[in-house]
């Protein structure tokens, strides 16, 4: 355990309308550099467990330790994570650029290099020149790269990814989905990528944690839990008959 | 075939033409009694003003704006406004962020409960304000006389349009939004004025140009809680005329004053269309949650304990003290009030009161309803998309005029203009009634109007595809949907008309007193016996609006309130 970057101590939650989003007793531990794919039906507590990891949430049990640092009690604005909804959640009353430079702000980056930085992230999602577009104007694809720049500009120092590719069409889907896989390698994030499609996590994950009501019942590479899942709801997850 | 296009083409222009007359039809009614009962009046206070002698005179206009005496009025009303708009926002924004974020118990009873100080009549406020930080009053302090009593006052009166204007729009805001914000580093105060902020403010700017519109028109509660020294353009208009019989003055004061009236709208107008920010809504349901941590559970608790010392208190105090007469404990003050006491000939018992107000309320509620359902059938025109026209957007705004103009002002000119031929209505019992209508009437029309609008056009087309002539499209499809908006218009209608005071005081005849005129006369007799009475009268006249309201919110549809 010596490369732990990310530890959850035996985290419990609750949250939802009825308590049915709820955590039991969540362990887990990543290493940096690690892609760690939340696979789960609605209802298991995937958004949840992220949510408790950003901060946005209140654990009522547990820990968890980000770096060799306790932040169970740290408030979100000073986690340093970055978290991107499936809804993108853009801010629709500022342009592209200055949904990029949000977090740099807040960041009391100064203004020159706030702007190199915001040109090189929209590169980086290949949106270069679309910095003074409005939000409203920009296509489902388009609306996703921008929140995927806005959540990396700071150099967050963990990725959460709440079902990000949720509101796009297949075919691009499954071309952003290899993009993201690329991108995150390159710039050498750990990751956390919540999704209820079997085909995302394995293209994109490392490891796989699969949540059943509010628990992990297993943890594998794709091709262990593919090759045996050890449970029937694991199996039927994972499309097995 | 292609013969029949054309024929086909000319038939649906004839027949949105003919609908299109239908409309002006239904418009010409409500249009016509504002012609006459709103804009001829107000054309008159004006021609009287700068016209007093058929030539040009802007003479008085000078004279007015030169005194001190109108320069401190005008500026008093000016920055009393301003300040009332100012405290009334920061006092109800917290209570705006708990209504649209958190869910709790008894949540929808007190937003429901909200409304009852914005309907009471404004007569009810200043007493039951008079019973808390009045003379004699529970809190020992007595700021009867003070800015800060109006201040309070206004704050009590329009701290519901600013939570529920605002709070309806904050709810819509994905509080992912303001998550994101965090995740990216913003601290709680950055998050709100970095995300919050941006996209409610054309909101907080809607209610507090109402709340600005109602503190610059304030009438009964400067009256009865300002004293001698603190007087608003409305208190100033009245005296120069029912005191002073300065006709010439008050008719350039109520011009003033409908000057910065319609400045502030126009400003409006053009600020909501630079600013407003579209966004993706969430339902209320959604964007709601219960408090997570004990720091949320505090916000909450001292938000509602805020509410309940705000509102509560005055009223409690009001109620309690109306049954504690000299004697003891009763229904002392309540008795006196069938009495005919003090000699005056004009005198008659203050519980005659309740009748006229009643009387008054049905009849002007009667005429603001079916004006206001001609009015929003000619505004929505057949719900489709190219039925919003220029026609449709010059008569939504022609009727929302009155609700900019100040009672005072109605009152006055009815005043100039109905004492002579062609209309010499001076004695008549109808003025009253009228006045209140027009007072209501932009009420109504602002609930008819997104009702009808709410209708799904393919009903309309589904009803006539069946073979349903435009006629019982209207009855059977518009009708049943539209008689839960037309209720609750019916019931707003009916609380204006009662608490309706500033038009009133310049119609009332003697034998003839609405309740909040009872009220204020009552106020303005020396003697314990008579302040028990207006706070019994107060009571009563609360006590009617909240039932008229309850039933409101019975009939209330979910989707459709503005504040």
């Amino acid at each position: 355990m010596s490369n732990s970057y990310l530890v959850l101590n035996h985290v419990s939650a609750r949250h939802g309308r009825n308590d049915d989003e709820t955590l039991h007793d969540i362990s887990l531990d990543v290493t940096a550099g690690e892609v760690i794919g939340v696979l789960g039906s609605s209802g298991s507590g995937k958004t949840t467990l992220l949510r408790v990891i950003a901060g946005l949430h209140v654990a009522s049990e547990g820990s968890v330790v980000l770096d060799g640092i306790d932040i169970t009690t740290t408030p979100t604005h000073l986690r340093g994570v970055g978290l991107m909804f499936q809804e993108h959640a853009l801010f629709p009353h500022l342009t592209v650029s200055d949904n990029v430079a949000f977090g740099l702000r807040m960041a009391k980056v100064s203004n020159p290099d706030r702007s190199i930085r915001v040109a090189e992230v929209l590169e980086l999602v290949g949106l270069a020149g679309f910095g003074s577009r409005d939000v409203s104007s920009l296509s489902g694809g388009e609306r996703q790269r921008v929140a995927l720049a806005r959540t990396l500009a700071p150099s967050p120092r963990l990725l959460l990814l709440d079902e990000p590719m949720g509101s796009l069409d297949r075919i691009l889907r499954d071309r952003l989905v290899s993009e993201l896989r690329e991108l995150i390698v390159d710039l050498g994030l750990t990751a956390l990528y919540v999704t209820h499609d079997r085909s995302e996590a394995f293209a994109l994950a490392d490891r796989i944690a699969v949540l059943d009501e509010g628990a992990v019942v297993q943890i594998d590479t794709p091709a262990a839990l593919d090759a045996c899942p050890t449970t029937e709801h694991v199996a039927r997850l994972l499309g097995h008959r | 075939m292609v013969r029949t296009l054309p024929l086909a083409d000319s038939r649906a222009n004839s027949s949105s033409r003919r609908f299109l007359w239908w409309r002006i039809l239904a418009a010409a009614p409500p249009l016509l009694f504002l012609a006459v009962f709103f804009a001829w009046p107000v054309v008159a206070i004006l021609l009287r003003g700068l016209r007093p002698d058929g030539v040009w005179d802007f003479s008085a206009f000078g004279e007015v704006v030169a005194d001190p005496t109108m320069r401190r009025v005008l500026w008093f009303t000016i920055w009393e406004s301003i300040a009332s708009t100012v405290l009334c926002v920061l006092f109800a924004l917290p209570g705006a962020a708990l209504f649209a974020r958190y869910r709790f118990r008894g949540k929808r009873l007190l937003w429901s409960a909200l409304l009852v100080p914005f309907v009471l009549p404004t007569v009810v406020v200043a007493v039951s304000l008079l019973g808390v930080i009045g003379s004699g009053g529970l809190t020992g302090v007595n700021l009867s006389g003070t800015v800060w009593a109006i201040l309070i006052a206004h704050v009590f009166f329009n701290y519901a349009v600013v939570v529920r204007t605002v709070g309806s729009t904050w709810s819509t805001i994905d509080p992912r939004l303001e998550e994101s914000a965090q995740a990216l580093g913003a601290r709680p105060w950055r998050v709100f004025a970095e995300v919050t902020w941006p996209l409610i403010r054309s909101s907080v700017a809607a209610a507090s140009s109402i709340v600005f519109l109602f503190s610059f028109t304030s009438f009964g509660i400067v009256l009865i809680l300002g004293g001698s020294t603190h007087r608003t353009l409305e208190v100033e208009i009245y005296d120069q005329t029912a005191k002073f019989l300065h006709l010439d003055i008050a008719a350039v004061l109520a011009l003033l004053q409908l000057l910065v009236v319609v400045m502030i709208l126009v400003w409006f107008g053009r600020s909501q269309r630079r600013r407003s920010v579209l966004f993706d809504q969430r339902s209320a349901t959604e964007t709601e949650k219960p408090a997570g941590t004990p720091r949320q559970r505090w916000f909450i608790r001292s938000n509602i304990a805020f509410i309940a010392v705000l509102f509560g208190t005055p009223l409690a105090v009001l109620v309690v003290r109306s049954f504690a007469t000299p004697e003891g404990w009763g229904f002392g003050f309540y008795r006196a009030l069938t009495n005919s006491r003090g000699g005056s000939t004009s005198f008659v018992p203050p519980i005659d009161a309740i009748g006229n107000s009643l009387l008054f309320a049905s009849i002007a509620t009667a005429i603001a309803l079916v004006l206001g359902l001609c009015a929003a059938w000619a505004i929505v025109g057949d719900g489709s998309a190219h039925s919003e026209t220029r026609f449709s957007r010059w008569t939504d705004t022609a009727l929302m005029i009155p609700l900019g103009t100040s009672a005072v002002t109605v009152g006055f000119g009815f005043l100039i203009v109905f004492d002579e031929p062609p209309l010499n209505l001076r004695s008549s019992l109808w003025l009253i009634p009228i006045a209140h209508a027009v007072v209501a009437l932009p009420f109504v029309v602002r609930l008819l109007v997104p009702a009808l609008r709410s209708i799904d056009p393919r009903l309309r087309e589904a009803a006539a595809t069946l073979g349903a002539s435009p006629r019982r499209v209207w009855l059977s499809v518009e009708v049943p949907i539209v008689g839960r908006a037309l209720a609750a218009a019916a019931g707003f209608a009916f609380a204006v008309s009662l608490g309706e005071f500033g038009a009133t005081a310049f119609l009332v005849r003697p034998d003839r007193p609405t309740m909040p005129i009872a009220i204020y006369r009552a106020l303005g007799r020396p003697g314990e016996y008579n302040f028990g009475q207006a706070m019994a009268m107060s009571t009563i006249l609360m006590l009617l609006t909240v039932v008229v309201m309850l039933l409101i919110d019975r009939f209330r549809p979910a989707s459709v309130s503005e504040f």
